[in-house]
């Protein structure tokens, strides 16, 4: 992973500026320790705080214009992903990409789409790589503070439960779901939401975080949520869709 | 390294990012692995590509029971799950497995 960053950080001059900043920013503001280049050992609490704030929507919205100015410019459709549930994250990253692809034509928009993870579906942001750097579901099970991570065994210096692992990546959705707002400011245009969970269980991210946050983000019409009724879902058919989040899947048990 | 780590790794640890093995088709997979292991046969990694898509679907399973309590909620059940796992899915080293299941408590978070 450090190797990628420093292939992106000599090629992209603007994404340069993002990773730096958000090297200082984990750095200075999460009482990180660098233990192995790829593992931090970031302390749960701080990170509850920070995906708790704007500032961190902030930080994503910053970090998602270096991948893709297009998504802050007046008339953009800035179209957002969300998947849960087993077989559903292959189906988003195929009308992600459809999105990205499409072509306007003249007079119209560019269509932009991203998701929780990054700009497009191949470039991550560098807060969602920080999150996975700080792996939070190894430090979760720790065993008396020991942390397995790719076989190799480290003390916690900020012991973890899975509570907090699962809160913290809760809140990270919460904070992207969030996003909605300053681009609907940015662009001027009411974002598209696209979500496959059929199949999700209430007691995950999904239910507990993101659809609450979708709910707020529509009544403000902000949002304008689309359900897939099929794996095959295609954003530019209507009748592929249930709209809003009133008629949401009714979840799993 | 030999294919079937190449495989797992595409899995688990190149991207953390999740299910991999749900986005790429077995030619695309293959080509993945044949640029990390230009001398392997497409049958090899054609099995190796079989077996991780296995145990990708078995990590979803085996967490998502974990998640809902089937296993327990201290680290006996984290234990337990990997054994289960094991069971499932014979072939991977311990590592392996410790490494699956705590990417699919990311996987199955969401």
């Amino acid at each position: 992973m450090f190797r990628f960053n420093l292939n992106f950080l000599f090629k992209k001059s603007t994404l340069t500026c993002v990773a730096l900043l958000s090297l200082l920013y984990s750095a200075c503001g999460s009482n990180n320790i660098n233990v192995a280049g790829t593992n931090l050992f970031t302390d749960p609490a701080t990170k509850i705080s920070e995906t708790s704030s704007n500032a961190f929507t902030q930080q994503l919205y910053s970090e998602a214009l270096a991948y893709e100015p297009l998504l802050g410019k007046v008339g953009t459709r800035v179209h957002m992903g969300y998947w849960s549930g087993k077989g559903n994250h292959g189906d988003l990253v195929r009308v992600l990409d459809a999105i990205n692809g499409s072509t306007a034509t003249a007079g119209q928009a560019a269509n932009k789409a991203i998701w929780d993870e990054g700009a497009q579906t191949s470039l991550q942001y560098p807060s969602y790589i920080i999150m996975t750097e700080e792996h939070w579901y190894e430090r979760g099970n720790a065993v008396s503070g020991k942390v397995t991570i790719f076989g190799v065994e480290y003390t916690d210096p900020f012991p973890t439960t899975f509570a907090q692992a699962d809160q913290i990546w809760g809140q990270y959705s919460q904070r992207y779901a969030d996003l909605a707002r300053t681009f609907y400011t940015a662009t001027g245009n009411v974002v598209q939401v696209w979500c496959f969970v059929n199949g999700a269980k209430a007691n995950r991210i999904f239910y507990t975080y993101e659809l609450p946050e979708l709910i707020k983000l529509e009544t403000e019409g902000v949002v304008s949520v689309h359900f897939a009724k099929t794996d095959l879902s295609d954003w530019t058919v209507p009748g592929d869709w249930t709209d809003g989040t009133a008629n949401a899947p009714t979840p799993a048990q | 390294m030999d294919v079937k780590h190449i495989a797992f790794n595409i899995a688990f640890k190149d991207k953390r990012s999740p299910l991999t093995y749900e986005q790429l088709n077995n030619e695309q997979l293959i080509l993945k692995i044949k640029e990390l292991s230009p001398n392997a046969s497409t049958q090899e990694c054609l099995d190796a590509i079989t077996k991780v898509r296995k145990l990708c679907d078995d990590v979803y399973e085996v967490c998502d029971s974990y998640r809902d309590g089937k296993f327990g909620t201290d680290p006996l059940g984290v234990k337990t799950a990997i054994i289960e796992l094991s069971k499932r899915d014979p072939g991977f080293s311990a590592t392996e497995y410790d490494t699956a299941f705590s990417v699919g408590l990311l996987w199955t978070a969401f």
